[in-house]
C-alpha cells in the first residue's frame, strides 16, 4: 500500500478543515438530513454552553509522538499509567441515546418499555446519535423516562421479569402490579338480556329489572388494569319462582356456578384475571321461568392482594433484592453504602404510606429515573495526587467500553472484570474490546457504525420518484441494503480488509434483487466482480441512491458526502443570503450546476466540491450506469481539488476511488469518525484527542480497519478523564 | 373452565349498555371536575412552521376587511375568513442558518449550528408565563420531523432546543395521562412521584459536586427540570377532564399522519392539558421527497422550492395549500367549541409561521416576512384584516404576541423593540 508522508500535516489540514464547516451550515443543504460540524477551534463557541467540550484552550502541546500509549508494554500487574503530555478533554456527561436506552432495558427486564416512543428522536449531529455535543435535554425527555420507569417497574411485577432478575422476588410474594381498586356499577348501567324483558324503573331507579324471562343474563365490560384475583358482588331479587342456579361467565367461559336463590341475594364470586384489559363477566340466571328478577348492583374489586398482610416480610426482602441486585445492574457498579440507605428508606417511607405493592414500584422507578442509570457517569480517581486527570474505575471503564461498542450495558465477563477491578491497563481493556467486538453485539455495533457514517441508514425510510426505472421498490431498497451489509461484513471480517481496500474494492456480493442495475441475473446473493464504471463502497447503488436526490444525480449531494464524511473537508458554507439563478430544465445536470457554481461568491467552494460529484455523473438517482443523460454524453470528468487532485485530472467513480482510498486525508477522516463514535463526543483541538486521532489515522493507513478500530480501545487516553 | 355453549353476543348486548350509563362513576366525576372549570377562559397558543418561504401570487390576498379575496394558499381558511389575521412585508435577517432558529426566537444560534440560541422561542416564552396553570406547559410536536441540531425551532429560556414528538400515537398518550385522574389517587400519585424525585434531585446534587463544571451541563439541566416538575407537584394544577373517545395512530401517509397530530393538539388544548401547542413540519429544509405524494406532489418540499422537478410552483402550491388546509381543519376544530361567550379559537392565537418570507423560487430571503393568524380576538387581535406592514421589523411581530402572554412586554429577539397596534382590537 502507498501512502503520501507528512501525515502530521495532513492531519493539521483535516482538523482546520473540520472545524471550519461548523460555524455555518451549507446553505443548499438538500433534502434536510443532519450535517456534521464540529466545535469552533478555540472549543467554545459563543451561544453554544449546553454542549461545548469543557476543554478550556491553550494548553501548550507537548513533544509531537511523544504519547501516552508509547510507555512501554504495560503489564496487567503493575501499569503505570503516566499524566498524559497534552491535557485530556473532558466532555459533558452524555445521556444514553434511544436505541442504548432501548437496549439497557431489554438487558434489565427483556422488554422495552412503549412509553419510550415519547422521547424524543436523538439529534444524529455529528454524524451518530450519541455524539453528546448535538445532545439536548428537554422535559420531554425526562418526562419519557419517568413514564417508561414507571411502566417497566409495574409490568416487571406480573409479566415475571422482576422475579427472572432478583431471585427474592418470586412470583407468589410479589403484589399485584396496581392497587387493588373497587368499581360500583348499577343494575341500570349492566347489558341485559334478552332485551324484550327488560324494564327500567323510574328514572331515579338504579335497578333494572327483567320480566318472566327464561334464562337471562346481566352482564358488564370492566377494563381490568392488572392480571390477579378480582372479587364479584352482585345484588339482586327475585320475585315468584326462585332462580335455580347462576353461571358466572367471564368472555365465553363459566368460571363458576353458583346455586340458586329465592328473594334478596348477594352473589359473590371470583376472577382470576391473567392479561389485563377489557373483558365481560356476566351473571346467567337459569330456571324460573316465571320470575321478575331485579339486577340491583354489581361490585368489582381488584386485584385482591392476597398477600397484604402474610407477605411483608417475603417483600421487604424483595425491595432488598432490587437493590442488592437490580440496581447495580441499572447503575452498572456496585452501590454506596449511602445509596443503599436512601433506597431502603425511599421503600420503608413508601410501605408506610401506601404499602408494599406501590413501594416496590416507587422503588423501582427511582432506581430507572436515576442519572446513574440515564447517563454515562464517570468520575474517576486522580492519576496522582493533585494530577488534573483523572483515571477512570474498572466499573465506569467497562460501561465505557460495552456501550461503544455493544450500545449495551456490560455484559457478565465485563462485569466480573470489574468486580475484580481488573480494567485498569490498556492491555485488559483491549483485551475485553477484542472479545466485545467479535461478539453479536460488538458486530451489530460495528454495523450500525457503517451505516451511520455512510448515511446508508436512511435507505430505510428512502424514496424516489416514481418516474425512474426501475422502479425504487421496496424490494430494491431491502436489496441495496443487503448488498452493503454484505459488503461491510465480507471486508471488514471476513478480508480483514484496510481502508484502502474497503474504499476501492474490485468486488462485491450484488443480491437477486439489485442484479438487474448490473445487467446481471441471480438466483442468490454471490461475489462478484465490480461491473465496468464501479469500485468499492461508494458504488453501491444503495450509497449512490441515499447521496442523491429524489429524481436526479444531485452531484453537490454526493461532493457533500464525500468531502463531508470522507474526507473531513467540506468548505466553510456561505455567510451571506444565496440566491442561485433560476434553473433552465432544457440542461443536463452537470451543464445546470455548472450555472450555479459560476455564480460570483458561489465560485470559489464549488470549484473544490464540483469536480467530486462529477466523477459519480455515470449514476443515476438509483445508482443505475448510464453514459448518457437527456440525450447527451455524460461526461465523468472530475478530480479531488481538497487532496491536490485538480478536476479533470480523473473519469468515473472507480477512478475517484482509487485516489480517494490512498490518501492520508481519507485516513485520518475515518479516524476523526471512529474516534466520535467510540468515544461519544467531537474531538477537542489542542489536546490529546489530536494526537489519539493522529496515531488513529496511523494505525488505518497500515492496518486493518478492525486492527485500526480496535486500537483505539489500547491508548491510555480510553482509561482517563479530565478531573478539571 | 368449561367451555361454554356459543350465545350470540350482539343480540346478548343490545339491551341497555349504553356508553353514558357503563361508567356512572366516571361520567360523575367529569361531572364535577367539569362544573369547576366552567367560566374559566384561559387564552391559547397554537403555533405551526413550516419553511422554504412562498410565492406571493400563492398567498397575498387582495382586498381587505369582508371584501377580501383569499389566495389560492389560504382559500381553505374562507370558512374563516373573518377570523383571519394576515400581514405581509416586515422585514428581517435573513440567511438559511438563522432561519430556523432564529424566526421564532428572534436570537438566531450564534454559530449558526442550532444548538444553542441566545433566548427562548415565542411559544416556549407562552409556556414560561402559564407554567403551572395546565398539567403540561408545552406540547411540541412534528410532521415527519428532522431532529438534528439544525432542524430545531423552538427553544427554551435557556435557548436549548426543544426537540418536537414525531408519533402522534407516543403524544396522545402522554396526553392520556395527565388527565381524568381521581383527585385522591392523583395526591396519592403526586406523593410518589415527589419521593422518586426527592431521591433522583438528591442523586443529581451530590453528582454535581463530583462532576467537573464542563461536564454537568445536560446533568444541570436534568436537575432544572425536576425542579419544574416539582413545582407543579407542590402546586398542582386543576384536574383535567378529557375525552380520550377519538383515538388517534401513527401513519405513513403525510395527511394521516398531520391530521393525528392536529388531533393531539386539539385534544390537548380543548381539555386545557396545555395552553402552547408548537407543530413543526419536517426540519431544515421542511419534509423530504416522497411524503407528500398523497398530494400529488412526489418531490420534496426544499427541492421544489428550489424550482426542482418539471413544475416547481405548481407543486409548491399544493404543499403550500395542503399546509393551509391542515391549519384550517385545526382551526375549525377550535372554532366548534364554544367557550365563554365566543368560541376556543376566539381564545387561541393561531399562528402559522414560515422560516423565510415571500420571494420567487429559490428565494432565500426574510425580505416580505409574511403571517397567517387565525382567531385569538379575546387576546385582543384584531379579526378580519390583512395589513402591509412594509417598513417594520418582523421581530416586532414577536414582541406583539409576546405581549399577550405578558402584557406590558415590548421588547423580543435582538431588534423587536414595538407592538404592532395596528393588530390589536
Amino acid at each position: 500500500m502507498h501512502h503520501k508522508l507528512l501525515v502530521g500535516l495532513a492531519l493539521l489540514g483535516m482538523v482546520a478543515g473540520c472545524h471550519v464547516q461548523g460555524s455555518v451550515e451549507a446553505a443548499d443543504r438538500a433534502e434536510g438530513k443532519p450535517t456534521d460540524q464540529t466545535s469552533s477551534p478555540d472549543g467554545v463557541s459563543p451561544g453554544n454552553a449546553p454542549t461545548t467540550p469543557g476543554q478550556p484552550p491553550g494548553v501548550t502541546p507537548g513533544a509531537p509522538g511523544a504519547t501516552a500509549s508509547d510507555g512501554g508494554t504495560p503489564t496487567t500487574e503493575e501499569v503505570v499509567i503516566r499524566e498524559p503530555v497534552n491535557s485530556i478533554a473532558s466532555a459533558t456527561t452524555r445521556r444514553l441515546s434511544h436505541v442504548e436506552l432501548s437496549r439497557t432495558y431489554t438487558s434489565l427486564f427483556g422488554f422495552v418499555p412503549d412509553a419510550l416512543s415519547q422521547m424524543p428522536p436523538d439529534s444524529g449531529g455529528y454524524g451518530f446519535d450519541r455524539v453528546v455535543n448535538s445532545q439536548t435535554l428537554a422535559q420531554s425527555h425526562v418526562e419519557a423516562f419517568a413514564n417508561a420507569a414507571r411502566e417497566a417497574a409495574t409490568k416487571s411485577l406480573s409479566d415475571g421479569s422482576l422475579t427472572a432478575a432478583v431471585a427474592a422476588c418470586s412470583a407468589d410474594i410479589l403484589p399485584p402490579a396496581v392497587p387493588s381498586s373497587v368499581e360500583q356499577v348499577i343494575g341500570a348501567a349492566m347489558a341485559l338480556s334478552p332485551d324484550w324483558a327488560v324494564q327500567l324503573g323510574d328514572g331515579n331507579s338504579t335497578s333494572a329489572v327483567l320480566f318472566y324471562a327464561p334464562n337471562c343474563s346481566a352482564g358488564y365490560t370492566n377494563n381490568f388494569e392488572a392480571p390477579g384475583r378480582y372479587e364479584l358482588t352482585l345484588q339482586a331479587s327475585v320475585r315468584d319462582t326462585p332462580i335455580q342456579s347462576v353461571d358466572v361467565i367471564l368472555g365465553e367461559n363459566i368460571v363458576e356456578t353458583l346455586s340458586g336463590f329465592s328473594g334478596a341475594a348477594t352473589l359473590t364470586a371470583a376472577l382470576e384475571i391473567t392479561e389485563p384489559g377489557s373483558q365481560t363477566v356476566t351473571f346467567e340466571f337459569h330456571g324460573g321461568d316465571n320470575t321478575q328478577l331485579s339486577v340491583d348492583s354489581l361490585e368489582i374489586k381488584g386485584p385482591i392482594d392476597p398477600g397484604a398482610e402474610t407477605q411483608g416480610d417475603a417483600r421487604k426482602a424483595c425491595a432488598d433484592g432490587v437493590i442488592a441486585q437490580l440496581a447495580p445492574r441499572a447503575f452498572r457498579r456496585p452501590l454506596e453504602s449511602a445509596e443503599v440507605t436512601t433506597l431502603n428508606k425511599l421503600y420503608d417511607a413508601s410501605v408506610e404510606r401506601d404499602g408494599h405493592a406501590i413501594a416496590l414500584r416507587v422503588l423501582m422507578e427511582a432506581v430507572l429515573n436515576s442519572p446513574h442509570f440515564l447517563y454515562l457517569i464517570e468520575v474517576g480517581t486522580p492519576l496522582t495526587e493533585g494530577s488534573k486527570t483523572n483515571q477512570l474505575n474498572s466499573f465506569e471503564v467497562a460501561a465505557r467500553l460495552s456501550y461503544a461498542l455493544c450500545e449495551s450495558p456490560p455484559d457478565e465477563a465485563l462485569r466480573t472484570a470489574a468486580e475484580a477491578d481488573s480494567l485498569r491497563s490498556p492491555d485488559a481493556v483491549f483485551a475485553e474490546a477484542s472479545r466485545l467486538l467479535q461478539s453479536e453485539c460488538g458486530k451489530r455495533g460495528l454495523s450500525r457504525f457503517f451505516t451511520q457514517w455512510l448515511e446508508v441508514d436512511r435507505l430505510e425510510t428512502l424514496t424516489k420518484s416514481p418516474d425512474i426505472e426501475p422502479a425504487f421498490t421496496p424490494e430494491l431498497r431491502q436489496g441495496m441494503l443487503d448488498e452493503f451489509n454484505r459488503y461491510v461484513d465480507e471486508l471488514v471480517w471476513n478480508e480483514d480488509a484496510t481502508l484502502e481496500q474497503f474504499i476501492a474494492s474490485d468486488h462485491f456480493w450484488p443480491t437477486p434483487a439489485t442484479a438487474s442495475l448490473y445487467g446481471l441475473e441471480l438466483s442468490e446473493q454471490s461475489e462478484r466482480q465490480f461491473p465496468n464504471g464501479r469500485r468499492g463502497v461508494l458504488s453501491l447503488p444503495g450509497v449512490l441512491a441515499v447521496h442523491s436526490a429524489f429524481d436526479e444525480s444531485n452531484p453537490i449531494l454526493r461532493a457533500k458526502f464525500v468531502l463531508q464524511r470522507l474526507l473531513c473537508s467540506l468548505p466553510p458554507p456561505p455567510t451571506f443570503v444565496v440566491k442561485p439563478p433560476p434553473v433552465d430544465p432544457t440542461l443536463t445536470t452537470r451543464e445546470r450546476w455548472r450555472q450555479h457554481s459560476d455564480v460570483a461568491g458561489c465560485a470559489e467552494c464549488h470549484a473544490i466540491m464540483d469536480p467530486v460529484g462529477f466523477a459519480f455523473e455515470n449514476f443515476d438517482a438509483i445508482g443505475q450506469y448510464r453514459t448518457t443523460e437527456n440525450g447527451h454524453n455524460v461526461d465523468n470528468s472530475g478530480g479531488i481539488p481538497s487532496i491536490g487532485v485538480p478536476d479533470g485530472e480523473l473519469h468515473g467513480a472507480a477512478e475517484l476511488a482509487i485516489a480517494l482510498s490512498t490518501s492520508d486525508e481519507a485516513a485520518a477522516c475515518f479516524a476523526t469518525h471512529w474516534f466520535r463514535y467510540s468515544m461519544s463526543r467531537l474531538e477537542v483541538p489542542n489536546s490529546q484527542d489530536a494526537d489519539t486521532i493522529d496515531q488513529l489515522s496511523q494505525q488505518v493507513a497500515s492496518q486493518s480497519m478492525v486492527d485500526a478500530m480496535l486500537s483505539i480501545f489500547r491508548t491510555e487516553q480510553f482509561l482517563l478523564l479530565s478531573g478539571e | 373452565m368449561n367451555k361454554r355453549p356459543s350465545l350470540n353476543r350482539r343480540s346478548f348486548f343490545k339491551g341497555l349498555g349504553s356508553a353514558a350509563l357503563a361508567y356512572p362513576l366516571l361520567n360523575g366525576l367529569l361531572q364535577k371536575v367539569g362544573q369547576a372549570q366552567e367560566g374559566e377562559t384561559a387564552l391559547r397558543l397554537f403555533m405551526m412552521f413550516t419553511g422554504n418561504g412562498q410565492l406571493p401570487e400563492h398567498w397575498l390576498p387582495t382586498g381587505n376587511g369582508p371584501d377580501m379575496t383569499l389566495s389560492p394558499v389560504l382559500q381553505a381558511l374562507e370558512p374563516l375568513k373573518s377570523k383571519l389575521l394576515l400581514a405581509r412585508g416586515m422585514r428581517g435577517e435573513s440567511g438559511h442558518a438563522g432561519g430556523m432558529s432564529g424566526t421564532l426566537t428572534g436570537k438566531p444560534s450564534l454559530n449558526g449550528d442550532g444548538i444553542a440560541t441566545g433566548g427562548p422561542s415565542i411559544d416556549q416564552f407562552f409556556a414560561s408565563e402559564w407554567r403551572g396553570s395546565t398539567p403540561l406547559a408545552s406540547l411540541e410536536l412534528g410532521v415527519f420531523p428532522d431532529n438534528g441540531p439544525e432542524d430545531q425551532t423552538f427553544y427554551s429560556d435557556s435557548g436549548l432546543p426543544v426537540p418536537v414528538i414525531g408519533s402522534p400515537l407516543g403524544a396522545f398518550s402522554k396526553l392520556t395521562g395527565l388527565a381524568n385522574l381521581d383527585p385522591s389517587e392523583a395526591a396519592q400519585v403526586r406523593a410518589q412521584k415527589q419521593s422518586v424525585l426527592d431521591v433522583v434531585s438528591a442523586d443529581i446534587t451530590s453528582l454535581q459536586s463530583r462532576l467537573g463544571q464542563g461536564s454537568r451541563t445536560l446533568i444541570d439541566q436534568h436537575l432544572t427540570l425536576l425542579r419544574e416538575q416539582e413545582q407543579l407537584l407542590m402546586m398542582p394544577p386543576p384536574p383535567v377532564s378529557c375525552d380520550f373517545s377519538t383515538r388517534v395512530s401513527d401513519s405513513p401517509d403525510i395527511d394521516k399522519m398531520w391530521a393525528a397530530q392536529h388531533q393531539v393538539a386539539l385534544t390537548a388544548l380543548r381539555c386545557g392539558i396545555t395552553r402552547v401547542v408548537a407543530l413543526r413540519a419536517g426540519g431544515w429544509g421542511g419534509i423530504e421527497s416522497g411524503h407528500y405524494e398523497a398530494i400529488g406532489v412526489t418531490d420534496g418540499h426544499h427541492n421544489v422550492a428550489h424550482g426542482g422537478g418539471s413544475e416547481p410552483a405548481s407543486d409548491l402550491l399544493k404543499i403550500n395549500q395542503f399546509h393551509c388546509q391542515q391549519l384550517s381543519t385545526l382551526a375549525q376544530g377550535l372554532e366548534a367549541i364554544p367557550e365563554g361567550d365566543g368560541t376556543l379559537l376566539d381564545h387561541t392565537v393561531v399562528v402559522w409561521v414560515n422560516e423565510f418570507g415571500l420571494g420567487g423560487l429559490n428565494d432565500h430571503s426574510r425580505d416580505d416576512v409574511h403571517v397567517t393568524l387565525v382567531g385569538g380576538s379575546k387576546a385582543g387581535l384584531k379579526n378580519g384584516t390583512f395589513f402591509e406592514m412594509s417598513g417594520n421589523d418582523d421581530q416586532d411581530f414577536l414582541v406583539t404576541l409576546a405581549q399577550i402572554a405578558r402584557p406590558g412586554t415590548n421588547a423580543f429577539g435582538t431588534r423587536g423593540s414595538r407592538v404592532l397596534t395596528e393588530f390589536l382590537a
